[in-house]
């Protein structure tokens, strides 16, 4: 009697308890896709090859027990789809996390704590996450990412009746002053803000030499099929990128959907912004590189800056 | 020689198709009886005397469009007309076409002067119906004594307008390489290399300039640039030799210029055609070691023209775009003189610091002391071909002379024709980006002042001295 009242209180429990969660249970089963844990952590980045290095950086991950990402880890959704980002803060300093045009709380997480960020993503498209604190240097050390949002459904539409593609590829540029900046801030110094020489110039986080050869990075397809290229520059100068072989169509200046697509075979992708473009591929082999001086190298040499290659077989 | 000779060899296929219908055409008689004649068909005239002739007749009442072309050295301007629905001179093209109106009688003025003694032929290209006498001889005897210096350049200036050679691309033309030192505005001399046309053969290449020559290719024609490396400058290996990338051009992987996607470097032959939706301005550069040998001058522009039935160039903005009377190449730039003199991979590369900023490869810090100066007619409709091959961020804008700001329709972006115009009052052109933009002059004189402002890739903030200014006489 006893085992079957104590039973019985248990099951009532029980069900209180799932009663109450039921309504939010069945809405998170239809909204509710993504959910991301992300550290921040102190550590270091390489660039490979000549010229390349290891710097001092700040960055997201998306493990407790491995060293920063740059960039962080991606972050992908759908159309309308809430995603919720937990972020331990793992470093000694105070940052935060922003989805640029989308999230709008850019309260610190003090060192060692954590904070839970819910949003709605508003429309498909590429956005830039950053820890927007510490006048720029947060991010310049390395505290970004992208947030790829695809059109209801997974279909291969740059949004929803928007235009289609047949492959898609994601290119966070960025650059860094290794001397002024990570050496600095890395070592805990004061970093004199007024100045930003960089000698790091990224694609996808990789040098040039390497970015030629990643298969995350080189769009790759039959010729004539249209690649959709997201582009985010987390980087502090605006970056040029010239498409050899091609030109393009800018489907998405800064989130701003065009009406009227405008071509190009050069885009100016401004310091902390995104643009999406839709490449025809062609037969061959072709770079894409960024057109000004010192962005094609690492600390001066040729090519292992921000290059990538447009592979139409 | 390569990927493009069967597409060329298709082409010729065309291109006899259409030739044998136009010849159809015109084998039908006129049917109403249509004249003309230009009176004097021969001028004298001394170095700076302005002469005229006048081409006039009745066109039996159906538009007819005549075309001519004058040398270099020779000036020509509108004069007075009657009757026309067009009467355009290009001084960049050294082009006159008129188009009558198809009311009957007509008239139209040419002014013709120039500067150097010689003598100089206008020579009739087409015509709307055969007449006589349709070529104008002008005869220009010095004045005094002094006059021009020495003359022995031998018309290197080019054209009236901007003193940079015009080739057409398809008529095989040769590129070399040439050092050229420029004495820049604080004194200081820096060392470019320059592509040079080096299809004279033999001896001086007394045209070599900042820019290089601009290269004209018209749709559907080859283009058969041979890259002749002998006597140029270059530097060790990994990064010896030099290509000519055909930036925005679209070419194949063989045609690219690109080294590393195995281009030759030591000389090549590029053979290439577009189709009309490129009608507009590119760019050709050198693609070796670009974070050098860009800097270092090897560049120039290169203009797509739309054709007519006959393979003319026609002097319209883009394809089914607006005519223009007059086009202006100014093609853009930035000098870190460090660039210059640093070689190999020195970290000198890794951080850009430009104290020069150039149109057409000139200074122009003040109004007064311009890059260029470009002479149209009041009225007349101007192109501008905007070519950045700078290293940092521009904006373009147009002031007149009390400084106030003219708007402009922006027709072409990359070379590619906008799916709507724009009509704003600045462009923003970042590293290898182009634009065409038009604008109608007013109909009394004046000069207009286009103005280039270069702009770090930071924050946007104006380098010192860079603001470069153009000027514009009409």
């Amino acid at each position: 009697m006893m085992n079957a009242l104590v039973l019985a209180r248990t099951l009532a429990r029980r069900w209180f308890v799932v009663s109450l969660f039921l309504p939010l249970l069945l809405i998170s089963a239809v909204s509710e896709a993504a959910s991301y844990t992300l550290y921040i952590k102190a550590g270091t980045h390489t660039i490979n090859g000549a010229g390349g290095t290891t710097l001092k950086v700040w960055g997201f991950t998306d493990s407790a027990g491995t060293g920063p990402m740059v960039p962080g880890p991606l972050l992908e959704s759908q159309e309308g789809e809430t995603v919720t980002v937990t972020v331990y803060n793992q470093h000694t300093r105070a940052h935060n996390f922003v989805v640029r045009g989308v999230t709008t709380d850019t309260d610190s997480i003090p060192a060692g704590s954590n904070k839970t960020y819910r949003f709605t993503t508003p429309q498909a498209g590429t956005y830039l996450f950053s820890d927007t604190l510490n006048s720029n240097i947060n991010r310049a050390m390395g505290l970004y990412g992208a947030l790829v949002v695809r059109a209801a459904g997974g279909v291969s539409k740059a949004w929803t009746n928007g235009p289609s593609f047949a492959l898609e590829r994601l290119w966070v540029v960025s650059d860094m002053d290794k001397l002024r900046w990570n050496d600095v801030a890395g070592n805990g110094g004061t970093v004199n803000t007024s100045v930003y020489r960089p000698n790091y110039f990224m694609m996808n986080g990789l040098g040039g030499f390497d970015g030629m050869h990643d298969p995350n990075s080189i769009l790759q397809g039959q010729a004539g099929q249209i690649g959709l290229v997201r582009i985010v520059n987390a980087g502090q100068f605006d970056q040029s990128l010239h498409f050899h072989a091609n030109h393009f169509q800018i489907i998405d200046d800064d989130g701003l959907r065009l009406s009227k697509s405008e071509p190009g075979d050069t885009i100016n992708v401004k310091a902390g912004t995104t643009a999406m473009v839709l490449f025809p591929l062609r037969s061959g082999i072709y770079p894409m590189h960024i057109h000004s001086a010192q962005m094609e190298t690492a600390n001066g040499v040729y090519l292992n800056g921000v290059a990538t290659l447009l592979v139409g077989q | 020689m390569k990927a493009s000779t069967m597409a060329s060899s298709q082409m010729k296929t065309i291109c006899a198709a259409v030739l044998a219908m136009a010849l159809l055409f015109t084998a039908n008689p006129a049917v109403l009886a249509a004249s003309a004649s230009l009176s004097p068909a021969s001028l004298t005239l001394t170095t700076g005397q302005s002469g005229s002739s006048v081409f006039s007749g009745d066109d039996g009442k159906s538009s007819k469009t005549f075309k001519w072309s004058y040398p270099s050295g020779l000036s020509v301007s509108k004069g007075s007309s009657s009757n026309l629905s067009s009467f355009s001179i290009s001084s960049s093209y050294r082009t006159i076409t008129i188009k009558t109106a198809g009311k009957g009688s007509f008239s139209a003025t040419l002014n013709l002067s120039s500067g150097s003694a010689g003598t100089y032929t206008v020579k009739n290209t087409s015509a709307g119906f055969s007449f006589s006498p349709k070529d104008i001889s002008v005869t220009v005897s010095s004045t005094t004594s002094g006059g021009m210096d020495g003359g022995g350049g031998g018309g290197m200036g080019g054209g009236a307008n901007n003193g940079i050679e015009v080739l057409n691309a398809a008529n095989g033309v040769t590129i070399a390489v040439r050092p050229v030192d420029k004495v820049m505005s604080d004194g200081k001399t820096v060392r470019f290399w320059v592509f040079c046309n080096g299809g004279g053969g033999g001896g001086g290449m007394g045209g070599c300039a900042l820019s290089g020559p601009v290269l004209e290719l018209g749709v559907g024609q080859t283009a058969n640039v041979t890259l002749d490396m002998m006597m140029a400058p270059q530097e060790n290996p990994p990064y010896h030799g030099h290509t000519i990338h055909w930036h925005g051009l679209d070419v194949y992987q063989s045609e690219d210029g690109v080294p590393e996607t195995g281009a030759a470097v030591l000389g090549d032959n590029y053979r290439f055609s577009v189709d009309n939706r490129y009608v507009g301005s590119h760019m050709y550069h050198c693609h070796v070691h670009t974070v050098k040998h860009l800097e270092m001058g090897m560049y120039a522009p290169f203009i797509v023209k739309a054709v007519d039935g006959s393979g003319n160039f026609v002097n319209v903005i883009n394809s089914g775009g607006p005519t223009y009377d007059y086009e202006w190449n100014m093609m853009f730039s930035s000098v870190d003189p460090a660039y210059h003199t640093a070689v190999g991979d020195s970290a000198v590369f890794a951080d850009y610091n430009p104290k020069y900023f150039l149109v057409n490869g000139n200074e122009g810090r003040s109004r007064s002391t311009p890059a260029e100066t470009y002479t149209a007619t009041p009225g007349a409709k101007v192109a501008m071909r905007l070519m950045g091959i700078q290293s940092v961020n521009t904006t373009f804008a147009i002031k007149d002379a009390g400084g106030s700001t003219k708007s402009f329709t922006v027709h072409n972006k990359d070379g590619y024709k906008l799916p709507s115009t724009q009509t704003v009052s600045s462009v923003d052109l970042s590293p290898g980006q182009t634009a065409d933009i038009m604008v109608t002059l007013p109909t009394s004189t004046g000069s207009w002042y286009p103005q280039f402002t270069f702009k770090n890739l930071r924050n946007g903030g104006t380098y010192s001295n860079g603001v470069t200014y153009t000027r514009l006489n009409f």
